[in-house]
């Protein structure tokens, strides 16, 4: 049995104009042949398109943690526009779809999804073979590599930070393509992460005023810091890693994802970086455009019911692809996930998932999210100093916040715990993440005492203060969003 | 800790980053706090490699210099991160019970960006999206309130008015401590629209505003809080000080809120300036609040300008008054008054003598608006206008014509104006009451887009006497038969066959469509092979997309039966898209119509 909303069918469109778009051509009546498989688990028809003959599409849910999108268009998104509009048309007219046998080339093509999805089965358990020679060439590579990194932040340092100018920033990142052509695609982007400070809108500027100048400065700092430190931490890394028989990446720190390297959901799963039935409820949600990777980042903040961790998604859209990749959104549901695979790390690690069914929250879930939020700020502001100090370390972590009050202390927004102990509310969160702290004096007053408070900490390297961006509260049967 | 020496260590590494690290060996403030952090050292260790750090910048030479400062830039910070402040000291206050008292939060992210976005930057194409969210109810979440209330100051004129008039009101009372906070009275256009709307929303609240605003604030405030008043007789005085302001804004705003008085001395004051200079002032006044009383009395004037008028016979004398009797009408027949009606017929049976006062404006102006007036109202009065049509100056036509179609009955419309329609006199008066004549019954016909919104928007089909198709098959008046194509008559098949057969080889493209569409209305035997022809002979020339589009509408009106060739033409590959894709959509409208028919054949 299908059992789908409106809510699904956007939550799998890849972007607003496709399901924009879907529900036009289902509203303008394109839509034929309406047809529903005898065990109710697929829904097929025509969809007349702007060619002379009409679009076959389907929707497999035989899967229903992994629906299966076709159709004979040559949309490269998955659900295309007609997918989205066959499933609006199950949705709001599913009397009109008749019982029908399968055409034969949608059987030929699931029972090929079925041989594929079974030999993937074997491949997981096969072990996986490395070729170790060229693994260790490549960790050579990526040591001369850091030998450059390290050149060029020392050259950056030498240069000064007040000396930037787009000429240099144009030098700085010609060469930081070499970085990733050293298999170290995180530190290029890091690199870039500096540069891009002087940039606005992606191009470099010279006529930056002193002020403007005056308000990276520090942040600048960090970042060289930061890129000496990912240097010095790489390097241990790589050569600690050559003397391994395995060659293995390191799954106690985040180092192997700064560098570069992309985790395989297959090398999480043999490391034993996985959650089996986890339970996930989304905080907030924040999509952004990150000059400096040149993508698109979609970032979900998310509560694991079952062990309370907060984690985060992350959805990354290169510029040249980001058509084709399918653009997050927030999500209001719980979506129940069968593997979760953690990437390493320290707070707020990065999870992903293949497949989920996804259920409406209920007061146990808003509960389960109740239950962790930290009753002691103090000893959570101790853990979130801890782990800032180390310099690659996640900077501005989401916590929950169990509250005894939100108030004013003289012009700044409070919040304090049972023991007195006050947070001050900032505004300053992660690029894009829309203003929030002025929402609270908008929210009833009995959502100002005793709940939970989801939270970004960010650290004011010129103010010297710790201070917390507001992201949700979450009521005993809510979640109001503050961000998006 | 002493986080001093910390923070001053800090400072000094950030500057020298800042200046790049080849000024940082024996750099004197820096070494200057190494004894300092060596002592601190004796109590924490940190300090000490912190001192040590700072020692090997300041006896570093030029190449170790930046891996020395970077190292110590790393741990710096690394400590400092340590010591962010994070209380706050201080009187705890609660904060104020929110009017808004708003959860709603469900709008998904891929809404609420693009509309954030478009409600706080710059630029075009924004007031599409905020209006479509307007009407889609999205507005109804606790993230657009702040945004939406920023906007009032949008740059976009249409922006600021959808939402100070449409979107803001919505909220009600709710906003009013958010534009009460963000009001400045002596702020720009903006602020002014936030007090309107605050009055409007909440009167009693902006009634202090608006009396300190009076008292001191901006112009544009000051403008905005005069027409707030008159409400209550406590304002008069200050408004019949207003009402002399050096300002005409000033003075016109004082005098719409006087107007809304109902004080015999606010009616005076208004009365007054009908014989003043201002007079033009009262034209808003009586448009927007109407009071009878100036209506009355600004009708009651005008038979005495028009004695006067027709008196003074220089064009110098006569200019004034003719703007005087323009503006005394335009008040005096805002809302409906007892003796507007007796002298806009005064002005129209005066129609010898106004035509011939040729000043700028002219007394032809003058009786087009008593024309317009009268041909807006009752039956009686559009009578009136109908009987004195032929001694009204022909340029009045498309008007008399026009309240004429909409307020006599088709039959009596008929019996007065198909004798009017002439065929092949143009420039004479009778050619020019011939066309304002036909304009009104069969719409321009130059273009046929024209042609086709001016059906769409009338019907006229169903609301003419269908005697207009056999008079204009008779005597061959082709845009009328087009227009009444759809009624039946027997003459009706054998006229469009002849002129489809004109119309075929001709140059003119709107020809041939007007025709093709006559033909397809009328169900004329050959209209499917006319139009299947004609989309035959698009499929392979370079189509553009008016011409798809109009095709396609005319295909659309077809039968059933036409479906199979019209498919055909889809299959072809030659078939550009343009017209592939209007095809596609008229098979499928014949066949939702089909489908939908009834069994006896009727939709």
């Amino acid at each position: 049995m299908i059992s789908i909303d409106e809510h699904f069918i956007l939550s799998v469109s890849p972007n607003a104009d496709t399901s924009k778009n879907g529900r036009s051509l289902f509203l303008k009546g394109q839509f034929s042949q309406l047809s529903i498989s005898a065990e109710k688990d697929l829904i097929f028809g025509h969809c007349q398109g702007s060619g002379k003959n009409p679009y076959a599409c389907s929707c497999d849910f035989a899967n229903s943690a992994t629906p299966v999108f076709r159709c004979s268009c040559p949309s490269r998104q998955f659900p295309c526009k007609h997918c989205v509009g066959l499933m609006f048309a199950y949705v709001q007219k599913a009397n009109a779809f008749h019982e029908a046998d399968l055409p034969d080339d949608l059987k030929a093509k699931r029972e090929k999804a079925e041989a594929r999805s079974e030999k993937k089965k074997v491949e997981i358990d096969k072990p996986k073979t490395v070729n170790k020679s060229a693994l260790a060439k490549k960790i050579k590579a990526q040591l001369e590599g850091l030998d450059l990194l390290e050149r060029l932040t020392h050259s950056l340092v030498s240069l000064g930070i007040g000396n930037m100018n787009v000429k240099s920033a144009r030098e700085i990142e010609e060469q930081a393509r070499q970085l990733g052509d050293a298999y170290l695609p995180g530190a290029q982007k890091a690199l870039r992460a500096y540069t891009s400070l002087f940039s606005r809108g992606g191009r470099f500027v010279d006529d930056m005023t002193a002020s403007q100048r005056e308000a990276i400065y520090s942040h600048a700092l960090e970042k060289l810091s930061a890129l000496h430190s990912l240097a010095k931490a790489g390097r241990s890394y790589l050569e600690k890693r050559l003397t391994d028989s395995e060659l293995k990446p390191d799954v106690d720190s985040s180092i192997a994802a700064w560098l570069g390297h992309a985790w395989q959901l297959a090398e999480l799963r043999h490391e034993g970086l996985v959650q089996a039935d986890a339970q996930l409820l989304q905080l907030a949600f924040n999509t952004h455009d990150d000059i400096a990777r040149e993508e698109w980042v979609d970032t979900g903040i998310w509560c694991e019911l079952v062990t309370g961790k907060v984690y985060t998604t992350k959805n990354y859209r290169p510029y040249k692809a980001a058509k084709y990749i399918k653009s997050e959104d927030s999500f209001f549901q719980v979506a129940e996930v069968a593997e979760l695979f953690i990437y390493p790390g320290d707070m707020n690690q990065r999870i992903r998932w293949e497949g989920m069914n996804s259920r409406p929250p209920t007061m146990a879930d808003f509960a389960a999210v109740q239950r962790v939020a930290a009753i002691d700020f103090m000893q959570l502001v101790k853990e979130i100093k801890n782990n800032l100090k180390g310099p690659l370390s996640e900077k501005q972590p989401v916590c929950l916040l169990k509250f005894v009050r939100i108030g004013e202390v003289g012009d700044a927004l409070v919040v304090e715990d049972a023991s007195g102990n006050r947070l001050r509310m900032t505004d300053h969160g992660i690029a894009e993440e829309p203003p929030s702290m002025e929402l609270l004096r908008l929210v009833p007053n009995e959502l100002h005492r005793g709940q939970t408070l989801v939270v970004r900490f960010s650290h004011d390297l010129d103010a010297r203060r710790l201070e917390v961006k507001p992201l949700a509260i979450v009521t005993e049967n809510t979640v109001v969003r503050l961000t998006l | 800790m002493s986080i001093a020496v910390l923070n001053e260590t800090y400072v000094e590494v950030r500057r020298l980053a800042i200046a790049g690290s080849v000024v940082a060996p024996g750099d004197f403030r820096l070494q200057k706090l190494v004894e300092p952090l060596k002592k601190a050292g004796e109590k924490a260790p940190v300090f000490r490699r912190v001192a040590e750090g700072v020692e090997q910048v300041v006896q570093a030479n030029e190449k170790t210099a930046a891996t020395a400062l970077l190292e110590l830039g790393a741990l710096l910070t690394s400590i400092l991160y340590t010591q962010g402040a994070t209380g706050q000291e201080g009187d705890w206050n609660e904060l104020p019970p929110s009017p808004i008292a708003m959860t709603q939060t469900q709008t998904s992210a891929r809404i609420l960006k693009p509309l954030l976005e478009a409600l706080m930057t710059k630029g075009s194409g924004r007031f599409e999206p905020i209006k479509s969210a307007f009407e889609a109810g999205l507005f109804n979440d606790l993230r657009l309130v702040r945004p939406a209330i920023m906007a009032i100051d949008d740059t976009y004129s249409e922006v600021r008015d959808l939402i100070a008039d449409k979107v803001l009101p919505t909220y009600g009372r709710a906003i009013v401590g958010e534009l009460l906070r963000s009001f400045d009275p002596n702020g720009k256009a903006g602020h002014g629209r936030r007090l309107k709307l605050l009055h409007r929303i909440a009167p009693e609240t902006a009634r202090e505003l608006v009396l300190q605003a009076l008292e001191s604030s901006s112009k544009e405030v000051k403008m905005i809080a005069v027409e707030c008043l008159g409400d209550s007789d406590e304002d008069l005085s200050y408004l019949l000080e207003q009402v002399q302001s050096k300002a005409k804004d000033v003075r016109a705003a004082a005098l719409l809120s006087l107007s809304r008085l109902s004080h015999p001395t606010a009616q005076e004051r208004v009365l007054q300036t009908l014989d003043s200079k201002d007079l033009n002032l009262l034209v808003r006044v009586a448009e927007e609040v109407g009071p009878a009383y100036l209506v009355a009395a600004s009708i009651q004037r005008a038979p005495a300008e028009l004695t006067n008028l027709f008196a003074n016979k220089s064009k110098s004398d006569q200019k004034p008054i003719v703007e005087r009797l323009l503006y005394l009408m335009r008040i005096g027949t805002a809302r409906p008054a007892p003796k507007s009606r007796e002298f806009l017929l005064q002005v129209v049976q005066n129609h010898a003598l106004l035509t011939a006062i040729r000043t700028e404006p002219s007394g032809t102006d003058i009786l087009s608006l008593a024309v317009e007036r009268l041909s807006d109202g009752e039956l009686e009065d559009v009578e009136l206008v109908v009987d004195q049509r032929e001694s009204l100056p022909v340029n009045q036509w498309s008007a008399i014509v026009r309240s004429a179609r909409k307020t006599l009955s088709p039959a009596r419309f008929f019996d007065l104006f198909s004798p009017y329609v002439r065929t092949n006199e143009k420039k004479s008066l009778a050619g020019q009451r011939s066309d304002a004549v036909l304009q009104e019954i069969s719409g321009a016909q130059r273009y046929f887009y024209h042609y086709l919104q001016r059906q769409m928007d009338l019907d006229l089909a169903s609301c003419l006497d269908p005697r207009w198709l056999d008079f204009a098959l008779t005597k061959d008046v082709s845009q009328v038969v087009y227009t009444l194509a759809r009624l039946q008559h027997p003459g009706l098949a054998g006229y469009l066959t002849a002129k489809w057969e004109a119309a075929k080889t001709a140059p003119n493209a709107d020809q041939r469509l007007l025709v093709a569409k006559a033909m397809v209305e009328a169900k004329h035997p050959a209209a499917t092979g006319v139009v299947l022809s004609q989309l035959e002979a698009l499929k392979s020339q370079k189509t553009y997309w008016y011409q798809a589009e109009a095709w396609s509408q005319i295909a659309a009106g077809l039968p059933a039966t036409a479906v199979p060739q019209l498919e055909v033409i889809l299959a072809d590959p030659q078939t550009s898209n343009y017209l592939s894709s209007g095809i596609a959509e008229v098979v499928q409208t014949i066949r939702t119509r089909e489908s939908s028919a009834t069994p006896n054949g009727t939709v």
